[in-house]
């Protein structure tokens, strides 16, 4: 794994990670911003 | 259908192969590619985060003192 | 500019200015933290929630406090010297575990007017079973995150000062327990707003007379001649380490009490922005630290340890009263972390444990009774798992990162989106930790939260696309 093509591979799948759930909290942020609270979304 | 075994064998010889030398030959080249960060980046990033440090003191001490008159704090 | 070894060897601040500095800031610390306490209303909510009105200037320095640990004074130095850029990038991404729970924060002062942990928002929105995976998982984590800053401030009270590691330990406990004993969660937020003050300012200025000393041109050709692989932004080591502190501190934020009981404790208009602000605020913190790690590489210092390093460079620029500061700023981290850790885990066990799970029927005063003598409790338990000294303990603990990371996704999921599945869930906690688990152990540590996070989102995705649940939001208004 210390090889720079291994590195790479664990970086890009780190950051894909990242972005997802970065993606999906403010997808959920969004959704919910002016709607009622409580309702069904 | 044995036939069919041996170019699924060919084929994925051939994938790996076609996956795997591009990989070896940039192992094998010695040196991994290198990118040193030029001074004009350092400088951002060192005295940029100095700078954010004091600013978020300031900011807060700010803040703060806004909050006590009016009597916000808590 | 090479400093003796005898120095390196010996403590860099004589026993008597030691001293001095523990008594004054120990009596200080209890001295507010007792009389910051006797505001307020006197019910449980205030004790563990310090009334649940803090504004946007107390909200933010108690994060930045709580966040910056010991750690991120002495290891982020580390990070540095190591890694070079790429340890101080990687260190610094922690922040985004507070940026991003911002958003999150704002839905659970919403949806959880009288919530009062994260503890509660699990049973409520999951049920029982998963509630049960997440305590083992929160108590895992919280119980390690107690004893290496306990094991930490004996160790660096040691080296700093020559105390001895029980001692050290004892009298950072010590007064952390006191006034979080008598004052709660306002004791906790009112010192943590001078402890984060203080943090900051002394770094600001240990770094600006560093950098006086040694200009960043300097620095960069001194590193671009003896160690140019630290200015690389391609290393290899680097880009394997670079996403791990970011998914390592989502899981961290994201589940555990420490910021849920900030967020019921804030006000809802200042919620969002003390996140933000805090997050943006702490990550400058590891960039300067890691740059002092940098100076000290370019100007050859001699290390006694490599975890020493802040207290070398602060020593040799300004003498006796660079060490002086450098302790203080350890001995304000070590509390500002140790007196949250006590104070919203004791929230935490008195809420979902004492009065949910065994006593529902408890009055107000018997619940403020219960976290009080928590407090007392965790505090003598800290001291009991930490009395033998274990120094490989803080490098073992990460793989706590497997078992966090797992509750990055059913913490978000569950809070957005009603069809979010119960069973999907636990699948996701249980199987993100084993998979993490698995890859600390047989790949490498690095890969933990990273796969646990990776695997959890998965099984939480799916297993909701395959059975929708339809939630109702009011649940959790009236827990």
């Amino acid at each position: 794994m210390e090889s720079f093509a291994g590195a790479v591979v664990i970086f890009a799948v780190g950051g894909v990670v990242t972005l997802a759930t970065t993606v999906m909290v403010i997808q959920g942020h969004l959704h919910w911003r002016g709607r009622d609270p409580w309702g069904e979304g | 259908m044995a036939r069919f075994r041996m170019t699924t064998r060919w084929a994925l010889t051939l994938a790996a192969l076609a996956v795997l030398l591009p990989v070896a030959k940039a192992g094998e080249a010695s040196a991994p590619p290198r990118w040193l960060a030029d001074l004009p980046l350092l400088q951002v990033l060192i005295y940029g985060s100095v700078a954010g440090l004091a600013l978020s003191v300031l900011i807060l001490l700010l803040i703060w003192w806004k909050e006590w008159r009016r009597g916000d704090v808590w | 500019m090479v400093i003796s070894p005898t120095l390196a060897v010996q403590p860099f601040l004589a026993p008597g200015i030691a001293w001095a500095l523990v008594v004054i800031f120990s009596v200080l610390w209890i001295a507010l933290g007792v009389s910051w306490g006797r505001r307020g209303s006197g019910d449980a909510d205030d004790y563990m929630l310090a009334g649940r009105n803090i504004g946007l200037a107390l909200s933010t320095a108690t994060l930045m406090a709580s966040w910056v640990t010991g750690n991120t004074t002495l290891l982020a130095p580390e990070f540095g010297y190591r890694n070079g850029l790429w340890g101080m990038f990687s260190y610094a991404l922690a922040g985004l575990g507070l940026v991003l729970f911002a958003p999150l924060a704002l839905r659970i002062k919403t949806l959880m007017p009288k919530g009062r942990t994260s503890g509660d928002f699990i049973r409520l929105r999951y049920g029982r079973a998963a509630w049960w995976v997440f305590m083992v998982i929160t108590a895992t984590y919280t119980l390690g995150f107690l004893m290496t800053q306990a094991m930490g401030a004996g160790i660096l009270l040691e080296a700093l000062s020559g105390f001895d590691y029980r001692l050290g330990m004892v009298v950072v406990i010590g007064v952390s327990t006191i006034y979080t004993l008598y004052g709660g969660m306002r004791a906790v937020v009112g010192t943590d707003f001078i402890q984060s003050l203080l943090i900051m300012g002394l770094l600001v200025l240990v770094a600006v007379l560093a950098l006086r000393q040694f200009p960043v041109p300097e620095l960069h050709r001194a590193l671009v001649e003896e160690h140019p692989e630290r200015l690389n932004l391609l290393l290899p080591a680097g880009l394997l380490i670079a996403w791990n502190s970011a998914l390592f501190s989502m899981g961290e934020v994201f589940h555990n009490n420490i910021w849920w009981s900030r967020v019921f404790s804030s006000r809802a208009s200042v919620v969002f922005s003390s996140f933000v602000l805090g997050g943006l605020a702490w990550m400058t913190v590891p960039l300067v630290t890691g740059s002092i790690g940098l100076v000290a590489l370019a100007q050859s210092v001699d290390l006694p340890q490599v975890n020493m390093l802040f207290p070398v460079v602060a020593s040799q620029l300004l003498g006796a009263g660079g060490a002086a500061l450098v302790f203080v700023v350890v001995f304000a981290s070590l509390t500002s972390t140790l007196d949250s850790l006590l104070a919203s885990t004791a929230d935490l066990v008195a809420e979902d444990v004492v009065f949910k799970l065994l006593n529902p029927n408890m009055s107000d005063a018997q619940l403020r009774q219960a976290t009080r003598l928590v407090v007392l409790g965790l505090g003598l338990l800290t001291l009991l798992l930490s009395w033998p000294r274990l120094d490989s303990l803080a490098s073992v603990l990460f793989f706590t990162g497997a078992l966090v990371a797992s509750t990055i996704w059913p913490v978000a999921y569950g809070l957005y989106w009603p069809s979010a599945n119960r069973g999907a869930a636990i699948a996701a906690m249980v199987s993100g930790s084993a998979v993490g688990l698995a890859a600390y152990v047989l790949i490498a540590p690095y890969c933990a939260a990273l796969l646990s996070a990776a695997v959890s989102a998965v099984v939480m995705a799916v297993g909701t696309q395959l059975q929708p649940e339809r939630f109702d939001w009011l649940t959790l208004k009236e827990g």
